[in-house]
């Protein structure tokens, strides 16, 4: 199957170790590598046939991000990565797969990872004055905080 | 004629009154057929009467900026120069003496509203008037000229630019319906893209320019567009009728009144079919189609028709 | 001539959902077009960390409207893997007759609503006509026309019984001539040609580039289809074909839609004639042990994902949802250049958005 070549493919161009590869129900493949491999990675997986991106998961860990790419033909492949709280930045897929700008500025705009490279990054679900921060980040503490979004009487607006 | 003659004439028969109670019946028609031929049931009689009344009771609302004073001049004088049109044309009675070159009158009479329209898209200097107004103003400049050539066919059959002459032609030689069938279909189409009806609804095409020039107007500057519009459908009908089924029927009779109403609904109901059957043509489609095909057919009949 | 800039959107006759859409026009060409989603964002990803597996069946069918079954049918997919859960084989065909049901349903909707948008206010009936049918199935089946919460974690809720068998046979002979009828008579009208053909064209690279699924990938000569391709909910055990185009145009996407709707109600009639008996659905946990899971499926639209973290906790601890039609947002701007105003309907009608998707 293509996913287990590209598997095999990644596991000798990346030099990782076998045991990091684990398989998720419904026939997913995951690999965990590091956030400078990401580029080459995307690369190789690019010539082993597979040009798929369903989509790229942001989720918070404890104190780190995890980012997720998901590849798929006839199967699953997931490439899984660490990034700190301090300086979440990652090199952006877009130049290699145009059709990442979207997940990408969705990953920023709701967890704030900086995508190098982005070629458009403007918010693409959240308005342009929004001012809550970044939504999907856990919060330590139960939130009924006001939005962060002017109101018509705030902003001093008439009619 | 005395002073009550001319004042019924003028405002119930054949003028104000009857055109308008026409305009309605003829648009319920309109609107009962499409729905027919779309599986739905359609309105009631007096939908459109309702509609009017109730445009004429709503607020009239116009973005700022516009000149108020042409905002309101325009739409009185497209249903103006359309009442105008009408007493020219011989409903079974003779209102008005026909004389030499009332054909064209009527043709200019009837070609104002276009340019009204296109005017009034500049007026309210919304983003959707000015495209509906800049695309009427396309379409006026091409069906107005097949319209023109088409409907000259009957007149430079008998060499004169008369309407009581080209009627008197047709009691004569027949209807002019047989031998310029091209041009009653080519004045057709030329009628359809004036009214602008589908398929050439491009300047108020609902989908891209909301209601094209007319977007802003409510109230009862809206009633008088209305008015126009449906008036201008009876004109141009009744200019076709007379120009080419003028044969078959005798003046200042009930029967010719009744089959004059007759051939009205007959034509409504040929339009009505192919506003159902079409989708919209884009403008650029509209253009080409009418440069390339309509108007050098409509070319080659007049010629036709001059040289036999 | 000036360049004016027309606002389509966010409302608009146009659209049926709220999206902002400018387009720069010189004269009647459009020159370039922005686009900026985030009008019915509601936070779904949020609000699902902050219910439990089962209440996120309900909030997740209300993330679109057309395709609620899917999105539901999915997660509970995705929960039932967790779970490591065995959906009785009855439950699974009834899921999958209300998948291609709500297939039928979104083309038929799509083709009045490109059929409005271009004028063609004849076909727009006819086709919200006939999707009645489909509607008044569904309601019989599960209690509501669009929106039907049937899906629970671990199987589906209702049941079909003889009424409903020979209701649904002979409902779907009605459609199947009433959809082949409408593909016979715009297959070779000439003024939906004339609007359709040559408009909005994506090639097969730019498809590859941008991701694209679903029936304007199929339309474009890509061969995807998660029915076919990853087998979910007992597909692998029905016959069917999937349609495949080369033009790419509007055109291609619309007589593409309408073949789809022909196989899919084959594969409805091949459902009801081989339902399986036994229970519908099997009891689930309240608490998933944790994992995570990646589950796709063949929405109307496209290839819709999800993705599942499950910390051992009643509460999901991560769900994330890509809905087909962001792959096909990226490719509006690229697909009107150089046309002009008219053709932007066409164009954003033959691409088939469900912005309540892409927007969450």
């Amino acid at each position: 199957m293509n996913t287990e070549k590209a598997v095999n493919k990644l596991q000798d161009v990346l030099n990782l170790d076998r045991s990091i590869t684990k398989l998720m129900p419904l026939n997913e493949a995951e690999i965990t590598i590091s956030k400078q491999q990401i580029l080459l990675a995307v690369k190789t997986i690019l010539k082993s046939g597979i040009w798929h991106l369903s989509a790229i998961t942001c989720q918070q860990l404890e104190n780190d991000f995890i980012l997720l790419y998901h590849f798929w033909k006839s199967g699953g492949l997931t490439l899984r990565i660490k990034l700190v709280e301090k300086n979440p930045q990652i090199d952006s897929i877009c130049s290699l797969i145009p059709g990442a700008e979207f997940y990408e500025r969705e990953a920023r705009e709701m967890f704030g990872i900086e995508f190098l490279g982005l070629p458009n990054p403007i918010p693409l679900l959240l308005p342009d004055d929004w001012q809550g921060g970044y939504p999907m980040r856990e919060k330590k503490q139960l939130s009924h905080e006001e939005p962060k979004v002017k109101t018509r009487q705030q902003k001093g607006k008439t009619s | 004629m005395n002073q009550f003659d001319l004042f019924f004439r003028i405002f119930i028969f054949p003028g104000f009154l009857f055109l308008l109670v026409i305009a309605l019946f003829l648009h319920w028609l309109d609107r009962k057929l499409i729905a027919r031929f779309q599986g739905r049931v359609g309105p009631p009689w007096y939908q459109p009467l309702a509609d009017l009344v109730k445009l004429f009771a709503k607020e009239d609302i116009l973005p700022s900026g516009t000149n108020l004073f042409f905002a309101a001049l325009l739409p009185l004088i497209s249903f103006a120069s359309v009442l105008t049109a009408s007493f020219y044309l011989p409903i079974a009675i003779q209102s008005v003496p026909s004389f030499q070159g009332d054909f064209i009158v009527l043709m200019f009479l009837l070609s104002m509203p276009s340019l009204m329209y296109f005017l009034a898209g500049w007026v309210t200097r919304g983003v959707y008037s000015v495209i509906g107004g800049n695309r009427a103003l396309l379409q006026y400049f091409s069906y107005e000229v097949l319209f023109l050539l088409a409907m000259s066919g009957t007149a430079i059959a008998n060499g004169s630019w008369s309407l009581a002459d080209i009627r008197l032609a047709q009691i004569k030689e027949g209807p002019y319906i047989f031998p310029q069938i091209a041009g009653f279909l080519l004045s057709l189409a030329g009628l359809i893209g004036k009214l602008k009806r589908e398929p050439y609804d491009i300047p108020k095409a609902k989908s891209e320019v909301i209601a094209g020039a007319l977007t802003e107007f409510s109230g009862k500057k809206l009633a008088l567009w209305y008015l126009t519009i449906q008036s201008q459908t009876v004109v141009g009908l009744s200019f076709l009728i007379h120009c080419f089924f003028s044969g078959f029927w005798q003046m200042n009779t009930i029967s010719g009144l009744f089959i004059f109403l007759l051939l009205l609904i007959i034509l409504q109901c040929v339009l009505s079919a192919i506003s159902a059957i079409y989708a919209r043509l884009r403008i650029d489609q509209l253009i080409h189609l009418n440069w390339h095909f309509l108007i050098p057919l409509a070319l080659f009949h007049n010629i036709f028709i001059l040289l036999i | 001539m000036s360049k004016i800039t027309v606002p389509i959107g966010p409302q608009h006759p146009l659209l049926k959902e709220p999206l902002s859409f400018l387009v720069s026009l010189e004269g009647e060409k459009v020159t370039d077009s922005t686009l900026r989603l985030g009008y019915v964002h509601r936070g779904i990803e949020k609000l699902a960390e902050q219910r439990t597996y089962i209440q996120n069946v309900y909030l997740i069918e209300r993330i679109c409207g057309i395709c609620s079954h899917v999105h539901s049918t999915t997660y509970c997919q995705s929960v039932e893997a967790l779970l490591k859960l065995e959906v009785p084989k009855r439950g699974l065909y009834i899921r999958m007759l209300l998948c291609e049901l709500e297939r039928i349903h979104s083309h038929l909707l799509w083709l009045g609503v490109l059929a409005k948008n271009i004028g063609l206010n004849t076909l727009f009936m006819y086709a919200w006509r006939d999707r009645e049918i489909v509607l008044d199935i569904m309601e019989e089946i599960s209690g509501g026309r669009v929106s039907h919460a049937v899906n629970i974690i671990g199987g589906v809720r209702v049941d079909l019984n003889e009424k409903h068998l020979s209701l649904l046979q002979k409902s779907l002979q009605e459609l199947t001539m009433r959809v082949e009828e409408i593909l016979r008579s715009i297959e070779n009208d000439r003024s939906f040609r004339a609007r359709t053909r040559n408009i909005g064209h994506l090639s097969l690279e730019d498809i590859r580039r941008y991701c694209v699924v679903g029936p304007v990938a199929r339309a474009s000569g890509l061969d995807i289809d998660i029915r076919r391709d990853a087998p979910y909910a007992a597909y692998d055990e029905l016959d069917f074909e999937v349609p495949l185009m080369t033009e790419g145009d509007v055109w291609a996407r619309s007589i593409l839609r309408i073949l789809e709707t022909i196989q899919a109600i084959r594969l409805c009639t091949q459902i009801i004639r081989s339902l399986p008996d036994g229970p519908v659905s099997v009891s689930a946990r309240r608490r998933v042990p944790a994992g995570e899971v990646v589950s796709r499926a063949e929405a109307p639209r496209g290839e819709v994902f999800y993705y599942v973290r499950s910390d051992g906790s009643q509460n999901p601890a991560r769900l994330k949802v890509r809905t087909p039609t962001l792959t096909t947002l990226i490719t509006l701007p690229g697909q009107l250049k150089n046309m002009q105003l008219a053709d932007v309907s066409a164009v954003i009608a033959g691409v088939d958005l469900c912005i309540a998707c892409g927007d969450r």
